[in-house]
């Protein structure tokens, strides 16, 4: 969906030069490197969603304003510290970010290891785009991005009150994380109806196996996690 | 968010696709508060025939009523459109026959002289030659091979057509034949599609134009079955389907619906099989799928056995359209409740026995299911009196239990224990032999014995004797009654009801010979079920099927 509203915007766009003399700016003829989302965009991430990983890659789509070039060109990316709150073991950024031969955009990436501090609270890790290799720094608002990382669960937005009334009854934190380690699945948001449908049914014939098994679970208030699944299976 | 979008895309995608097929329903017409003319919905006035043969010449005539003076009748004017061509100008359209398929039709009267339109919608359904009658699945070689055998009337078969899907879709239709079934997506006009069970890739058929509809194995999420899934047999009512592989693992799909109506294929099977409590293995299961819909009352459940536990598992399939209350697919143990008068260990007062207990069968197991239907009213849940053909674990002989299972709903469910007994001893009877419990009519069970199991026994429920009825040239390897009399049936519903064929039979062979029999009451009583007509040069007969066309509100099948 992010992609067809990108697509979209780029049509737009360029329906609006067909017609328009002024068009983008262009920042002169320098060449501009920047993230595609901008700085309030927050990238969440808890190791809780992924059971037995250490270490993840976060990555992030950046973007250019430039002529076409036949060769690859790099850029550089910094931790702003006064916005970062991770200690510096928590991650790695990209050693060697770079703009492909003839491409406009691309993809650097933040490699996040867990630390115990994630285990108590959410903490960020602040990349910014600064002025290096053959690039400037775009525009202010796309030049930062916080990763926000932690070992700890939280709702997510899609377990809203629909999905609720129509799958696994209301959200916990252990329910979440059971159903993360039975499916190994943790983002439904791109799902399609049977594709929920089938993940939910999944996890409940894996809380039913438990309890056969004689490992029944229970949610946080101490009723069986089946009890309060709403789905048919 | 990014999943309501997707999901409003789809509603939109659905609602267009489901136009194609489905009428708006509600019992109302298309006037409003000040309309001069009142035009009759087609599908509720009882003179319009809305289901045509590839070969008839349509004719329809259709309704209206002038609500104001200020109209004149000589004013008016005509318009017939089929699939968005105006065909006709007259008042009543008679047109050439239309090709097979669905069409979607408006009728419009137009005030010609206040310049304003009135319309309805219609949808016509032209059926093929192969819309009335068995269908019958065989093993050619290998190759699955589908024909067809119409009636003429209730004594005059036609000719049977061999390899029908070949000659309507001009490809082979696969190999390893297991099960042909009839399934039924509900709706204003319920339409009927053919699956046809095989090892080699299942595939859902039209019921009406014999066209290939879907791939099953694609329905699975990601594109692909699992592995190991082979299709053995299938349950599917308006909230979804359950697919039954040889293994003994269940695949379980919901549907979306449109207008309260389920759309067809619109849900995907997930890969991981249903796990019940102590884990299953299914070996046999019995369904409901497309007996009654509509007002004609209905039952909704599939009994599945699950040999891992030597028990009776039941899956809910409410089929009055899709309250989220009444969605598909809970699976539970079958029980005999507490309150029950006749529990199990009391003692059949007729034969002696103990009566088995279904949640834990003991000493016995489960060779065959079949049910008949008690009773029906409109509406509510209908009562399914099940036959199940036990056998003992240590004497080996074989039993019979019969029980009432009927669901009013998913949490409501009522269960009443009727008799055990000993089936009689027929030589020749076993795991080879076939069990065909009628579902209405004469209540009897069809079985097979004797030499080679090509023997046809005739079981009296009633007087619990078993009789010869007929000798097949070969093995004899599938039974197929044809539609069956309602019971116990309203006064209401039985204009709508069609009882064609009700007493007869198709019988199939290892050597590929069709038998139509006559089944009527007087034929088994007196110990011989007539030949009526004989076909052959199918391969080993494996399954058949029974169609017959009818109306919305009442059907009969199973």
């Amino acid at each position: 969906m992010k992609k067809t509203i990108i697509f979209a915007f780029a049509a737009a766009l360029l329906g609006a030069g067909a017609c328009s003399e002024q068009g983008l700016p262009t920042y002169g003829d320098g060449h501009y490197v920047y993230f595609t989302e901008k700085s309030d965009e927050i990238v969440r991430f808890s190791f809780k969603t992924t059971p037995g990983e250490d270490t993840r890659t976060i990555r992030l789509a950046v973007e250019t304003v430039t002529r076409t070039t036949d060769r690859t060109m790099s850029y550089r990316l910094e931790i702003d510290p006064a916005k970062t709150t991770a200690p510096s073991e928590a991650y790695d950024l990209d050693p060697n970010p770079v703009i492909q031969a003839g491409m406009f955009t691309g993809e650097t990436y933040v490699t996040v290891h867990r630390t115990a501090v994630m285990d108590e609270k959410e903490v960020d890790i602040a990349v910014r785009i600064v002025e290096g290799g053959d690039f400037l720094p775009g525009p202010t608002t796309n030049c930062l991005r916080i990763i926000r990382v932690s070992n700890i669960i939280s709702q997510p937005d899609w377990w809203n009150q629909d999905f609720a009334d129509a799958f696994l009854g209301t959200y916990s934190n252990k329910k979440y994380e059971e159903f993360i380690k039975a499916t190994g699945v943790s983002d439904l948001s791109e799902m399609d109806n049977s594709e929920i449908t089938a993940l939910c049914r999944e996890f409940v014939y894996y809380l039913r196996e438990q309890r056969d098994l004689g490992n029944e679970i229970f949610d946080e208030d101490g009723s069986s996690m089946l009890d309060g699944i709403n789905i048919n299976a | 968010m990014k999943r309501y979008v997707k999901l409003l895309t789809a509603l939109l995608a659905g609602a267009f696709l489901a136009t194609a097929c489905y009428e708006d329903k509600g019992n109302y017409d298309y006037s409003t508060t000040g309309d001069d003319i009142l035009v009759y919905r087609m599908d509720t006035m009882k003179n319009v025939r809305l289901t045509w043969s590839y070969d008839e010449e349509i004719v329809i005539e259709p309704g209206y009523k002038i609500l104001h003076e200020r109209v004149s009748e000589s004013d008016l004017a005509y318009e017939w459109s089929i699939d968005g061509e105006v065909v006709s100008e007259e008042r009543i359209l008679e047109i050439d026959p239309l090709r097979v398929g669905r069409h979607a039709g408006s009728f419009t009267v137009i005030d010609t002289g206040h310049g304003i339109r009135y319309s309805t919608i219609f949808t016509l359904v032209i059926t093929s030659s192969f819309a009335e009658g068995w269908v019958i699945l065989s093993d050619d070689g290998g190759q699955s091979l589908l024909s067809f055998i119409n009636l003429v009337d209730a004594s005059t078969p036609g000719e049977l057509v061999r390899d029908v899907y070949g000659d309507v879709n001009g490809e082979a239709l696969g190999s390893d034949p297991r099960k042909i079934r009839l399934v039924a997506y509900d709706g204003q006009t319920p339409f009927y599609e053919w699956e046809v069970l095989q090892g080699s890739g299942s595939v859902s058929i039209d019921q009406a134009t014999m066209a290939k509809v879907a791939d099953i194995n694609t329905e699975f999420i990601g594109g692909a079955a699992p592995e190991g899934f082979v299709p053995v047999d299938g349950f599917q009512r308006d909230g979804g389907s359950i697919l039954l592989s040889e293994d003994g693992k269940v695949y379980q799909r919901d549907f979306s619906f449109y207008n309260d109506y389920p759309v067809a294929h619109s849900g995907k099977y997930g890969t991981t099989p249903v796990y019940f409590d102590g884990g299953m293995e299914i070996t046999l299961m019995n369904g409901f799928d497309h007996f009654t819909n509509k007002s004609y009352g209905h039952i909704p459940f599939a009994l599945l056995y699950d040999r891992q536990n030597n028990r009776l598992l039941s899956v809910y399939g409410f089929n009055v359209k899709g309250n989220i209350a009444s969605e598909f697919g809970t699976f539970r143990a079958v029980r005999i409740p507490e309150a029950s008068a006749v529990q199990p260990g009391d003692t059949d007062p007729e034969s002696g026995l103990a009566f088995p207990d279904v949640a834990a069968l003991g000493d016995y197991t489960v060779e065959k299911m079949g049910a008949r239907v008690a009773f029906s009213t409109t509406g509510v849940a209908t009562t399914a009196t099940n036959i199940l053909l036990l056998k003992g674990k240590t004497d080996g002989k074989y039993y019979l239990l019969s029980f009432d299972y009927k669901m009013n709903s998913e949490t409501s469910v009522a269960i009443t224990l009727n008799w055990f007994r000993a089936m009689p001893e027929v030589e020749g009877f076993g795991a080879e032999s076939l069990f065909e419990v009628c579902v209405a009519g004469i209540e009897t069970v069809f079985f097979t014995a004797g030499t080679n199991n090509n023997t046809l026994y005739a079981y009296d429920l009633l007087e619990g004797t078993a009789a010869a009825v007929y000798t097949a040239p070969a093995q004899i390897t599938s039974l197929c009654p044809g539609v069956v009399a309602f019971p116990n049936v309203l006064e209401s519903i039985l204009p709508y009801v069609k009882t064609n064929y009700k007493d007869r039979m198709l019988l199939g062979t290892e050597s590929g010979q069709l038998v139509l029999l006559d089944i009527s009451e007087e034929a088994v009583t007196a110990g011989s079920t007539p030949e009526i007509a004989t076909f052959s040069g199918l391969g080993k007969v494996v399954d058949m099927d029974f169609y017959v066309a009818k109306n919305p509100y009442g059907y009969f099948g199973f």
